[in-house]
């Protein structure tokens, strides 16, 4: 660059290529050269090519999106099971974001479970399959439609369809439209998990809306019941606070494991899980008159009776079809059918091939040319002894339609991408029997397709998504013309013609099986959170806290403390749990209320493939066999001598002697008043005064505060799930778990009373008036608002962690590491009003204030003050039982300032002046007159 | 000085040397340790060994910065780990030279000559090692400097109502002070140690001597500021761990929420700080060959002061349990209860047998005059102070208020490489210091000793008198 200067003057122009004479690249060249590289590495970093469609700016605005407004769409979705949910997505930027209950649907009426809570979550699950794989190699529908077809011409149409149970008009539409164009296809269905017990072709659809005394065998009806959010619902209201005595309702649970239902019972007795048809039968002989020799029984047999028509007897899906019959029975007896136990045919489609054994049966005789697997895991949740991925392996054509490439879908030939139910067209039975639609939220991320587009596209048929439900259900008598007001709505009411018959007659029910002679059992149960194992994958499901156990990541071995102590067992040690030559590790968790004699194991961890829960747990399932599905009598344990850790998110349930969650009989709080609740000494009201050095504040409106009624919450998780899905909270993984990382902000403390009934308390930040974690931040991140609210500045934090170390509740979560999931795809279902935690700083419960600023922006020309109930946080809405109020303290008409006055309302610590705006409601029991309340031992 | 006989102490404070050393002997004793003819393999090998560790805590660090503190055993309810705990007990160490320093020379106690300049050199050390802690231990250590008033263009200042700003004023007012203080003292010494140097080392003797030239005025000057900044130092001894221990007592944690906290706090680094003056000493004055100025009488004094200590410790102890029952507050009975007979009782009970039973064998003079016994109680007083300060942050912590946030705590590798490291860097320190700083002020030793000792090695028939 140094050339005299006459040199540059008869030089010729640089080159083309920016180079001098030298060969040198000329500075101005290189950053040219260098600025070019950049922008072709920022293309690089685009998907390969152009994208189909033409890509427009929002200079000019789709309909209806306006950035930063979220946008709702009715849909369903069935979680669990057969039976669906109706819900609200609620969308960003066409992005969903969030999935609530759908609020007008009576089936929900705005709330909903932790598993629908966790749908966003599912939908970008990083573990998804991205498209057409065959034998592992990257494949795409044309060619699997192409080989389909060939396979379906050389069989002969002999192709077996493997789908879990449906209560879709659209699947079974289209299942039907394909054997006709395919005579020799046959359907076979499964569920490892059931969902509708039936006995005599009835299932039983209880209703506690008008229940008196309910009696469950050992059914968990309010997690383990499609209608669990609606029975929460009514419980709540049928043991509110203003019921007289003798009308509220009293629940009494027979049950062979704590559930959130036994939880709430005011009676609980526990019975090994084989021991309960001998109880039902006694129950039975009490309503007709015979006599009943156990005191606890023979008192729930006198107050069934009492409430006749009003009560109510329930049976678990685990327990075996005499003891449905049986309920049913009792039912009669007690003219309660048709009132509180409504009996109707069960909603899923019966798929008439049978079951699996039948379809392995089949191929073993040579008669299935191909085998289509719409959907479930066959080859991890079949029972033991029948060996599912042989069979296919026997088979010269099989597909499995899932979300993720699982063990089934290893086991297959062709894996084919499903559409996830937010991605799909749809209809199905809510648990109110009305048809739901479902419809797509966003375009297929990964192409996928919905079982019934797979099966039209293979009758040859050209029809897709809305059509296939236009046609199905258009079919069975909706007026096509309405159907934009049908799927805004989401709901089609069923038409008179769809009306269910009415269940077949009661047969008698036959003798009850006596309880097996073995001095253990197995016994086994869906895991309250990863289900039957289509959440083993899911990280907020994994680490959400099992109700009354606390477990996280995993599953245990559950033992009695005396049977533990029979077998050699200590909490935490690896136990081998064997079945002759079937066996597995799990680790020993001594919990009391778990029946003597019994070894309970959860199904749906252990997975061999299942993204962040592969490895998680122990396979229940290797252990279960077609003839032991639910009960096992030939167990073994032995101890390894090696310990195990169960991971805890609370280690320590007891109460202490200033209970933190209150309970006082109804009586006791008819003589005593709020003085009922503390036992401890004088009690004491949320708001009396209290001496103080710090100025003391006016409520000025708005004042935010939120009550917990502790006798509606049921534990069922749900706020917990969607406060981290509102809150865009972080999932820490097995590891930081069990070191007591976890991030919930929301978490239900679960505590063993001395009479051995378990309580729930929800503990979300207590927005303390007087907040002790303000004083102490040295850098003054966390601030009090004027409208109460104990605000946190994350990019003040500097992470001294004083904070938490100063708050009684410990409700403060640091970001120990980055927590964030790494992949791309998790962050699109991020709430984008609410800011993503860094490592390094302190995060909490902030009473949704992006749902408050939202609620309460002062648009134009308008300046009055929030409606009462305008502005709900994220777990009241989802709360099934309303156990949870929010609203401005200073409004004296405000449902929350009313909960607040309630005589059974208190302050968590009171007694330390920090004044919290959350308070609880303490919890009602009812025990019988006749005996004391609390667990009962079998006599 | 009076002149005396040799074989009785001429005064109080002649007692203090033994060996019949004169100024000149003294200063070649103290002299000749620092700088003898050739480095000792001894110290190469410990030098070794510390530099070592240093390299662990350097390591440490430097995964601490890019991992963040994940990577120590710290969870919600123990938000706070073994770096608070050790932090506690560094700064508690760091008490004894100020104390030595200052308030013995404010109390004109001539037995403090002998060690002070040790003990501040340790106490330097020591807050050195505790000022890490609070740094490391952010979630975002980059930004530590938001704890310091400083003109933001956000207008943002930090929240001067948290102990840990007052915390980051009291230590650093403390370090500047005790090193002043430790400098200010050397500069004599320094100086003669310049004079006795030739070379490079004169040189660099000189630069810190500041020009010292022992000029009368140098003196009369040197020690007015010497006692005044003993004046300004002796409030700092008490309100240093004062203000350590406001972090706990503000909090309302039970088994931090205590207003003895302060008192209490201070009993107790005054107790380590004297341990482990100790359990220096005992070793360094045999390696450095300095029993003649530090002497069993040294190490009975400073045991004396250990015992006095440790008795307000263990009334500490007594109080803390009382109140805990008086209070009648069910989360404060619950931790009494935990304490004395449930989770947290095997470790409340080592530390009250450590800290309270090695204090008691500090009764006995033959104990505080023998070295083995006395050099195995420091260093169990040692552990027993950190397991104290253990029991203070992670034994609270672990407990609450709620059944429900009960929690356990497990320290991680990262922890303990952490803390070993500072043991290592402070080593590494004491080493350096003990080879190019003169370990004992030979200023002042030498207005303990006559001038000169005629008699003191036999002098040569004939040979010429030594002039001082």
């Amino acid at each position: 660059m140094n050339d005299p200067p006459e040199r540059s003057v008869v030089a010729p122009p640089p080159s083309p290529g920016g180079a001098d004479d030298d060969g040198m690249l000329t500075r101005r060249a290189f950053l040219e050269r260098s600025a070019a590289a950049l922008a072709a590495a920022g293309l690089a970093g685009c998907p390969s090519g152009d994208p189909p469609e033409r890509i427009l700016p929002y200079a000019r605005m789709p309909e209806h999106i306006v950035p930063g407004r979220p946008l709702f769409y009715a849909t369903a979705v069935a979680t669990t099971g057969a039976i669906a949910s109706p819900l609200v997505v609620e969308t960003h930027e066409g992005r969903p974001t969030r999935v609530d209950g759908h609020p007008e649907h009576p089936a929900t009426r705005g709330a909903s479970d932790a598993f629908a809570q966790a749908l966003v979550r599912d939908l970008y699950d990083p573990g998804r399959s991205s498209g057409v794989r065959r034998g592992g190699a990257a494949s795409s529908w044309s060619a699997f439609y192409g080989a389909a077809a060939a396979a379906l011409a050389a069989g002969d149409g002999a192709v077996a369809l493997l789908a879990p149970p449906t209560t879709s008009r659209t699947l079974a539409d289209a299942i039907a439209r394909f054997t006709a164009r395919f005579p020799r296809a046959r359907w076979y269905g499964w569920a490892p998990v059931p969902e509708e017990p039936a006995a005599g072709g009835a299932a039983l659809d209880p209703s506690l809306a008008a229940a008196r005394a309910v009696l469950t065998l050992d059914d968990d009806l309010l997690a383990w019941s499609p209608g669990r959010l609606r029975h929460a619902r009514e419980l709540a209201a049928r043991r509110a606070a203003h019921l007289a005595p003798g009308d509220a309702l009293r629940l009494w649970a027979v049950e062979s494991f704590p559930t959130i239902t036994g939880a709430m019972a005011d009676h609980r007795r526990v019975a090994r899980v084989d021991a309960v048809p001998a109880l039902a039968e006694a129950v039975v002989t009490g309503l007709a008159g015979g006599a009943v020799a156990e005191p606890g029984l023979a008192a729930a047999v006198a107050d069934l009776r009492a409430a006749g028509p009003a009560g109510l007897v329930t049976a678990g899906p685990q327990q075996p079809a005499v003891v449905h019959a049986l309920a049913r029975r009792a039912n009669a007896l007690l003219g309660a059918v048709g009132k509180t136990a409504r009996y109707a045919p069960p909603a899923a489609f019966a798929a008439p091939g049978g079951g699996r054994a039948e379809l392995v049966a089949a191929i073993g005789r040579g008669e299935v040319g191909a085998v289509l697997v719409l959907g479930g895991n066959p080859v991890y949740d079949g029972p033991a002894d029948l060996d599912v991925a042989g069979a296919l392996a026997r088979v010269p054509f099989t597909a499995h339609l899932a979300l993720r490439v699982d063990e089934t879908g290893l086991a297959c030939d062709w894996h084919l991408p499903l559409a996830h139910p937010l991605e799909a067209w749809g209809d199905a039975r809510a648990e109110d029997g009305s048809t739901v639609i479902a419809q797509p939220t966003i375009t297929p991320l990964y192409g996928g397709q919905t079982a019934a587009e797979v099966l039209t596209a293979l009758s040859g048929d050209v029809a897709r998504g809305r059509d296939l439900v236009e046609r199905a259900l258009g079919a069975a008598g909706v007026a096509p013309g309405g159907w934009d007001a049908v799927i805004e709505a989401g709901v089609v009411r069923p038409p008179a013609g769809l009306v269910p018959p009415p269940p077949a007659e009661a047969a008698a029910p036959g003798r009850a099986p006596r309880p097996l002679a073995a001095p253990l059992v197995l016994a086994f149960r869906p895991d309250p959170t990863a289900w039957d194992g289509r959440f083993g994958h899911h990280p907020w499901l994994l680490e959400l806290p099992r109700p009354i156990t606390r477990q996280v990541w995993g599953n245990a071995a559950f033992l009695s403390p005396e049977t533990a102590v029979a077998h050699g067992l200590a909490h935490g040690d690896l136990v081998a749990i064997a079945r002759g030559a079937r066996r597995v590790e799990a680790v020993v968790y001594v919990l009391p209320g778990v029946p003597d004699g019994q070894v309970t194991l959860h199904l749906g961890l252990g997975r061999r493939s299942g993204g962040a829960g592969a490895g998680i747990g122990a396979d229940a399932y290797a252990l279960r066999t077609t003839d032991a599905l639910w009960v096992a009598s030939d167990v073994t344990l032995t101890p390894t001598g090696e310990r195990g850790r169960p991971i805890l998110t609370q280690a320590h349930t007891e109460l202490g002697e200033v209970p933190p969650a209150r309970e006082a009989t109804r009586r006791a709080v008819a003589e005593r008043g709020r003085a009922a609740f503390f036992p401890e000494g004088p009690p004491h009201a949320p708001d009396e005064p209290q001496p103080t050095l710090y100025e003391e504040r006016p409520r000025r409106s708005p004042s935010w505060g939120m009550s917990i009624d502790l006798n509606a919450c049921v534990g069922c998780n749900a706020c917990v799930v969607a406060c981290q899905s509102e809150n865009n909270v972080f999932t820490v993984g097995p590891e930081e778990a069990a070191r007591g990382r976890t991030m919930h902000w929301l978490r239900v403390d679960t505590y063993r009373a001395d009479d051995g009934r378990w309580r729930f308390q929800p503990v979300p930040c207590m927005q303390c008036e007087h907040a002790p974690c303000e004083v102490v931040c040295p850098t003054g991140a966390t601030q009090h608002a004027t409208d109460g609210l104990n605000d946190m500045v994350y990019n003040r934090c500097v992470g001294t962690r004083y904070c938490s170390n100063n708050c009684p509740y410990k409700v403060r979560r640091f970001n120990f590491f980055r927590y964030e999931d790494p992949a791309a795809v998790v962050a699109l279902g991020r709430n984008p009003d609410v800011t993503v935690r860094t490592r390094g700083v302190m995060e909490k419960c902030t009473y949704c204030v992006q749902r408050i600023r939202a609620g309460s922006r002062v648009r134009p020309g308008q300046d009055t003050p929030v409606a009462d109930g305008a502005v709900k946080t994220a777990c009241q809405v989802a709360c099934p039982a309303d156990a949870i109020v929010f609203g401005d303290l200073a409004d004296p008409d405000a449902a929350v300032t009313r909960s607040r006055a309630d005589a059974r309302s208190y302050a968590l610590l009171h007694e330390l002046g920090t004044r919290p705006r959350t308070t609880y409601l303490g919890r009602l029991a009812h025990p019988s007159e006749a005996l004391p309340a609390g667990d009962e031992e079998p006599t | 000085m009076s002149a005396a006989r040799d074989d009785l102490p001429r005064d109080d404070d002649a007692r203090w040397v033994r060996g019949g050393h004169d100024m000149g002997s003294v200063t070649d004793l103290v002299a000749g340790a620092v700088a003898p003819a050739r480095t000792r393999k001894s110290w190469l090998l410990m030098l070794l060994v510390t530099f070592a560790g240093v390299g662990v805590l350097f390591v440490s660090v430097l995964w601490l910065f890019s991992e963040y503190v994940g990577i120590w055993g710290i969870e919600i309810p123990v938000a706070w780990g073994i770096a608070i705990a050790s932090f506690v007990w560094w700064i508690g160490i760091g008490h004894a030279g100020t104390l030595i320093s200052a308030v013995l020379l404010l109390a004109k106690q001539p037995w403090r000559r002998s060690i002070n300049r040790f003990a501040e050199a340790m106490t330097l050390f020591a807050v050195a090692c505790a000022g890490l802690y609070p740094i490391l231990h952010l979630g975002r250590p980059e930004h530590f400097y938001w704890l310091v008033p400083y003109p933001s263009t956000y207008g943002a200042w930090p929240q001067f109502g948290s102990p840990l700003v007052w915390d980051l004023f009291a230590i650093s007012t403390y370090l500047t002070v005790s090193l002043l203080f430790w400098y200010l003292g050397l500069i004599p010494d320094l100086a003669t140690m310049r004079d006795r140097a030739t070379g490079l080392k004169a040189k660099v003797y000189g630069v810190f001597a500041l020009g010292w030239r022992g000029d009368a005025r140098h003196w009369a000057r040197h020690q007015r500021g010497y006692l005044m900044l003993g004046g300004l130092a002796t409030p700092l001894v008490v309100s240093v761990h004062t203000v350590v221990s406001f972090d706990f007592a503000v909090a309302q944690l039970p088994g931090w929420h205590m207003t003895m906290f302060p008192p209490y706090f201070v009993a107790g680094a005054i107790y380590s700080g004297f341990a482990m003056v100790l359990t220096l000493v005992i070793p360094a004055r045999r390696w450095l060959r300095l029993t003649d100025v530090i002497t069993d009488d040294h190490l009975d004094a400073a045991a004396k002061l250990m015992l006095a200590s440790g008795l307000i410790v263990a009334y500490g102890y007594a109080s803390e349990i009382f109140f805990g029952w008086y209070s009648g507050d069910p989360s404060e009975l619950s931790l009494v209860h935990s304490h004395l007979a449930g989770h947290s009782a095997p470790l409340f009970w080592t530390v009250v047998t450590l800290n309270v039973g090695s204090a008691m064998f500090l009764w006995s003079r033959r104990v505080r005059r023998s070295v083995v016994p006395l050099f195995v109680l420091t260093l169990l007083i040692n552990v027993g102070m950190w397991l104290e300060r253990y029991l203070i942050v992670i034994g609270s912590l672990e407990h609450g208020f709620l059944p429900s946030t009960k929690g356990e705590y497990t320290a991680t590798f990262w922890d303990w490489s952490t803390f070993l490291g500072t043991l290592a860097f402070f080593g590494f320190l004491m080493l350096l210091f003990v080879r190019f700083v003169p370990a004992v002020a030979m200023a002042e030793l030498r207005e303990m000793v006559p001038p000169r000792r005629a008699l003191r090695p036999p002098p040569p028939p004939a040979g010429p008198e030594v002039t001082p």
